[in-house]
């Protein structure tokens, strides 16, 4: 009786706190502002692509070859990592239809993996709920195109701090925690693939720059696209439905990359994002409430375009804070807030029919009725909508207008030459490592997949070899983690590095 | 212990102190006796079913993990652990309990059923702002609901007395608990224990209040 009168004290508390933060509208019933986006300004981006490049090219985050390399060809029953060791920079792996069992590491540059798709038939990659990864890659110039990967318990796809990357075409189905996840990357491109049933995040970019998300097909998993601690991002083109949240822009407290900004959404169908939400209870993504269409948290500069988003219960666009958010602790080195978020035009159908009890009550205090396309909770500053009169919104009608109606004028953050392979000096190994393969899931004070930093450096305090011996061949140590990946393609010199580096760290 | 030092000791706690040497004297005459038996001298703090008493800032105990209560005992025994002024009877009583007497003990209250405290004060906070936090900070250990987990040596929180677990976070941050360089789990908590305070701490307190007592 007690904890239950506790819970709705909470219950009512928490609704104040939303409705304190809240601008309360003024303009409701005022004559609605209609604008035509078939002409007008257009936004001109926040990533000036003059200060680094030449002429413009054929649109391609890899370097151009220029001297053809050999081609290995991996038939059924044999490894696939055994061609990787042999081959050297320039050359492509070539995989025959058939099922591989294995992990793949690239620590090369300029390797290209190519499955070969015969008649329908795929080179698939099957962890067979054994084993955690597919392919990861640490070099530059990678190309993964053409694969099928189904039953691995970690990654199907991970980037670890390899630039210019172009990953398409590639089916990713019932594999653990990410399906294709480039971490600290620059300059990639992650296009026509069909990822599903992944308990964290299908595509998720993390602290990369320059990336494009097209034309994938995403469905069945918590989180359907995350742009998370990136900077000069476009999502578009692509199928975003039955994922508990669909597209996500946000910045994760604790990473070692503190914002995310210049996001463009655009031009997707975000259809349907209702999945139960199946991540890990206390996880960071498992606070996405299940029926959200994009989810708008921290980032700044975002721009959602041309969107069909439709059929999402709780609400098609969440925009919060990390306040009001669950399952997030606030990084003093990030600004919570979401600002300069850009609203333009998009289709909404159907959304917010099924509500979360926050929203209804915000709804209250701006007096109004009807499912929420439209949802901004804690602060936001410097945001514009156009066409604010066709949706039912909660939080936005101070919102100024928005002095441009398109994106058109941006075909792309690629750049128009590929980046300078990342160098890694001896004595930032460890940081690279940290920032590369650590924080993937680990953030310095939040839960994200694996524990938080902090914890880590109470239990490991002055034992650095510890975690390094402990990361080569982790045991399962909580019931409700999922199991740490070994990181045993790491050398024993690396893993220290990158103990040592991750007990000194201080945010 | 010096008289001046028991005539500065409050008087709650002088009478806590005498209370327990008449019940550890009464029963001095043990020797390899069983945890019941031996629980008898815990009950006037602790309680008949474990259950803990918050007026003399007793925890509860029943059901915790045997390698918890031994090794706390031992503590107390060794000084590793009996700083804080309330930990003064405890460590008493620990100083003349021996091995066996830890081992019957600890096995005995292990197996004890846990029971809800009803007479704990509880402590008000943010469910939503506690679930968060606890999740970031002690949750990785203690376990998502406060079970506690085995594999770090972590006691089980739920059910336990949020005016206990303040009393032992502030004890952690003042020092008077993880303070001996070979207590390396007392100090890896006292690390944590450093990483939160204020409304945040009475948050986390609160929802592991929350939690069910399984």
């Amino acid at each position: 009786m007690g904890k239950k009168m506790n819970k709705i004290i909470i219950a009512v508390a928490v609704v104040g706190a939303f409705a304190g933060g809240l601008y309360f509208g003024n303009n409701q019933n005022s004559t609605p502002v209609i604008t035509n986006s078939d002409s007008g300004a257009s936004y001109g981006g926040g990533f000036n692509k003059n200060a680094q490049v030449t002429a413009p090219t054929k649109k391609s985050a890899v370097a151009k070859r220029t001297v053809a390399g050999k081609t290995h060809v991996v038939n059924d029953g044999e490894s696939i990592m055994a061609a990787v060791q042999l081959a050297t920079p320039g050359d492509t792996i070539q995989i025959m239809p058939g099922t591989y069992h294995e992990t793949v590491y690239i620590d090369k540059d300029d390797i290209r993996i190519v499955g070969v798709i015969k008649e329908g038939k795929y080179a698939t990659l099957d962890g067979q709920r054994k084993l955690n990864d597919a392919i990861l890659y640490s070099g530059n110039n990678i190309v993964i195109e053409n694969m099928r990967i189904t039953q691995y318990k970690g990654n199907g796809i991970m980037g670890q701090a390899g630039n210019n990357f172009e990953i398409r075409n590639n089916i990713i189905v019932d594999t653990g925690v990410y399906g294709i996840f480039p971490q600290l990357g620059q300059n990639g491109i992650v296009e026509y693939n069909v990822i599903s049933g992944i308990e964290d995040a299908a595509i998720y970019v993390g602290m990369s720059d320059n990336i494009h998300v097209a034309h994938n097909d995403v469905f069945d998993s918590v989180a359907g696209i995350e742009i998370e601690n990136s900077r000069h991002a476009i999502v578009e083109n692509n199928y975003v439905h039955n994922n508990t949240g669909g597209i996500l822009a946000f910045i994760t407290p604790g990473l070692p990359i503190k914002t995310t900004f210049d996001v463009i959404i655009r031009n997707n169908f975000v259809d349907n994002n209702n999945h139960k939400n199946f991540a890990a209870p206390g996880s960071t993504v498992s606070g996405i409430p299940a029926g959200t269409g994009i989810l708008i948290m921290a980032a700044d500069e975002v721009v959602v375009e041309n969107n069909i988003i439709s059929n999402n219960k709780v609400t098609g666009i969440l925009i919060t804070d990390h306040e009001n958010a669950p399952n997030t602790t606030i990084d003093p080195e990030s600004d919570p807030a979401p600002d300069k978020v850009m609203i333009l035009n998009n289709i909404m159908l159907n959304n917010g029919y099924d509500t979360i009890d926050e929203a209804k009550a915000l709804m209250l205090t701006e007096f109004k009725q009807g499912n929420p396309d439209i949802l901004r909770v804690g602060v936001s500053r410097d945001s514009c909508i156009i066409n604010r009169h066709r949706y039912v919104t909660v939080g936005i009608d101070n919102w100024k207008e928005c002095a441009f109606t398109n994106t058109d004028a941006i075909d792309s953050y690629i750049l128009d030459e590929p980046v300078a392979p990342r160098e890694i000096d001896p004595s930032e190994r460890g940081k690279v490592v940290y920032m590369g393969i650590c924080a993937g899931c680990h953030t310095y004070t939040g839960r994200m997949i694996g524990p938080p930093v902090q914890i880590i450096q109470a239990l490991y305090m002055d034992n650095p070899q510890g975690i390094a011996d402990y990361i080569a061949a982790p045991t399962k140590k909580r019931e409700d983690y999922p199991e740490m990946p070994p990181q045993n393609y790491l050398d024993a010199e690396t893993r220290l590095a990158a103990a040592k580096y991750m007990l000194g760290r201080k945010n | 212990m010096t008289l001046f030092s028991l005539i500065s000791l409050p008087i709650k706690v002088l009478l806590r102190v005498s209370l327990l040497f008449f019940v550890v004297l009464s029963n001095l005459s043990y020797a390899n006796d069983s945890g019941e038996v031996l629980y008898q001298q815990c009950i006037a703090c602790h309680g008949a079913k474990g259950e803990g008493v918050d007026a003399l800032k007793a925890p509860a105990i029943a059901g915790q993990d045997i390698n918890y209560l031994t090794r706390q005992l031992e503590h107390f025994k060794n000084g590793t652990r009996g700083k804080a002024e309330q930990a003064i009877p405890m460590a008493a009583v620990a100083k003349i309990l021996t091995k066996m007497d830890i081992e019957a003990l600890a096995t005995y209250i292990q197996a004890m059923a846990i029971v809800e405290n009803a007479n704990q004060s509880l402590i008000e906070g943010s469910l939503k702002n506690g679930s968060r936090y606890y999740q970031a900070k002690c949750g990785a250990c203690h376990g998502g609901q406060a079970q506690g987990n085995k594999t770090f040596n972590a006691p089980r929180l739920s059910n336990q007395s949020s005016q206990y677990l303040l009393q032992q976070m502030q004890d952690f941050v003042a020092g008077k608990r993880g303070y001996e360089q070979n207590d390396k789990l007392g100090r890896q908590m006292a690390m944590m224990a450093n990483t939160t305070k204020g409304q945040e701490l009475i948050d986390i307190l609160f929802y592991i209040s929350q939690q069910s007592i399984k």
